[in-house]
């Protein structure tokens, strides 16, 4: 039996605009699933709305190309399963206890060492994984804007890592955890992702769309995922997306 | 918002259905995909059409109501014309009419599009979803608005086939 994706199918790159456009282009000409594109640096990394993403050498920058059977039933719990992939590789490599935030930013004492982002290519349904990891940076390495939140896992464990060991770590996790999504065990999913997070519970404002915002209390999440937050009216509310900033009872 | 004038009992004779008529104009204005207002003799439960309950696991509502399937909803289900193509959700999300808040937007009415030119973005969960047309023709009118939540299956866009 498959234990993972093989290792053949692992673009290795110094420097590309973006390994989640090299990826695309992967998927348009019919690539494999497990297909991976990985980049030293990348000029023009991006996180949401196209936002600057920091991609110097040093970090972990990586594409995955996913075939799921189509249609999907809750594709939000996709999103869960690549937060609980990190949080696997990072406990498996140091003993680090991440926290999730809502729905995949992993976090350490605070602070972020992973982003992930996730576009479906739409004729063929085709989804390529984008995940940033935050590997070998020293805290002076990031640039001032994100310095104060952002945190490696060198930092973390007060040694360099080797970083085609911690790619193909997250590739063997992300595998694990893409199975769990196939085999449909979303009860699973969701009580471990529920176990391993920190937004639960906190009070958040969340932004959305231009210039909405909801305050309120996360107080679990839906089947699909979705966070359901309550607000000071005592008002559920199903959050499909958005920012989520910390907010004062 | 719902207040004890909705019932004395848990049977739903007293349900103040001006108040339940309020929270589903509320969730139809809203991005959300429903939203669930509980009292100690009440619980209303309502979802946009084609979203499953979000508290199933919860004891069974008083009142459950899905808006636009029922006769409360106050606005009619938008249809096409004939001849209209109709684009549509793939998924439950937020609808993005540009690539992010500073760009240009993808369509606008009164474009030309080609068959396979992306027109908007559905976001779940940090999931983007870029939609294509899939005709060539020109955008009649454009249902949703930027950041807008939809359901699976709405109808986002109305494009005229070229003939």
């Amino acid at each position: 039996m498959r234990v993972s994706w093989p290792l053949e199918l692992v673009e290795s790159h110094t420097e590309l605009a973006s390994t989640q456009n090299r990826a695309m282009e992967l998927a348009r000409s019919g690539a494999s699933e497990g297909s991976t594109v990985i980049a030293q640096t990348q000029s023009a990394g991006r996180g949401r709305f196209a936002r600057v993403w920091f991609s110097k050498p040093g970090g972990l920058w990586m594409s995955v190309l996913l075939r799921p059977a189509l249609p999907m039933e809750r594709p939000g719990l996709l999103s869960l399963l690549a937060g609980l992939a990190i949080h696997d590789v990072l406990r498996n490599i140091s003993s680090i206890e991440a926290g999730l935030k809502w729905p995949n930013d992993v976090y350490v004492e605070g602070k972020k060492i992973c982003g992930i982002l996730m576009e479906q290519e739409a004729r063929s349904g085709a989804i390529i994984l984008g995940i940033g990891v935050n590997v070998n940076f020293l805290q002076a390495d990031f640039p001032d804007e994100i310095r104060a939140r952002a945190v490696s896992l060198r930092m973390c464990t007060g040694q360099k890592h080797d970083l085609p060991a911690v790619a193909e770590a997250v590739r063997l996790a992300l595998w694990q955890r893409y199975q769990q999504f196939q085999n449909k065990a979303h009860a699973l999913t969701l009580s471990e992702w529920k176990k391993h997070n920190i937004t639960l519970g906190t009070w958040v404002n969340v932004q959305y769309g231009p210039g909405h915002v909801i305050s309120g209390q996360a107080i679990d999440l839906s089947p699909e995922g979705f966070l359901l937050v309550q607000d000071r009216q005592g008002l559920t509310q199903t959050i499909t997306a958005g920012e989520l900033l910390a907010e004062q009872p | 918002m719902a207040k004890n004038g909705n019932g004395n009992g848990s049977t739903g004779e007293n349900i103040d259905l001006s108040q339940v008529q309020k929270i589903i104009e509320l969730v139809e204005k809203s991005q959300i995909s429903g939203l669930t207002v509980e009292t100690e003799h009440l619980k209303v439960d309502v979802r946009k059409h084609g979203v499953a309950p979000t508290l199933a696991e919860t004891p069974a509502p008083v009142v459950g109501v899905a808006s636009g399937g029922n006769t409360l909803a106050p606005k009619e289900p938008v249809s096409a014309a004939v001849g209209i193509h109709e684009i549509k959700a793939p998924m439950v999300g937020t609808f993005y009419s540009s690539p992010n808040p500073e760009s240009a937007t993808f369509v606008k009415v009164g474009d030309t599009v080609q068959k396979g030119a992306t027109v908007c973005i559905i976001e779940a969960m940090k999931l983007f979803n870029e939609i294509e047309s899939d005709v060539s023709g020109t955008v009649e009118k454009i249902l949703v608005q930027n950041g807008q939540g939809v359901e699976y299956g709405q109808a986002l866009i109305h494009i005229r086939p070229n003939s």
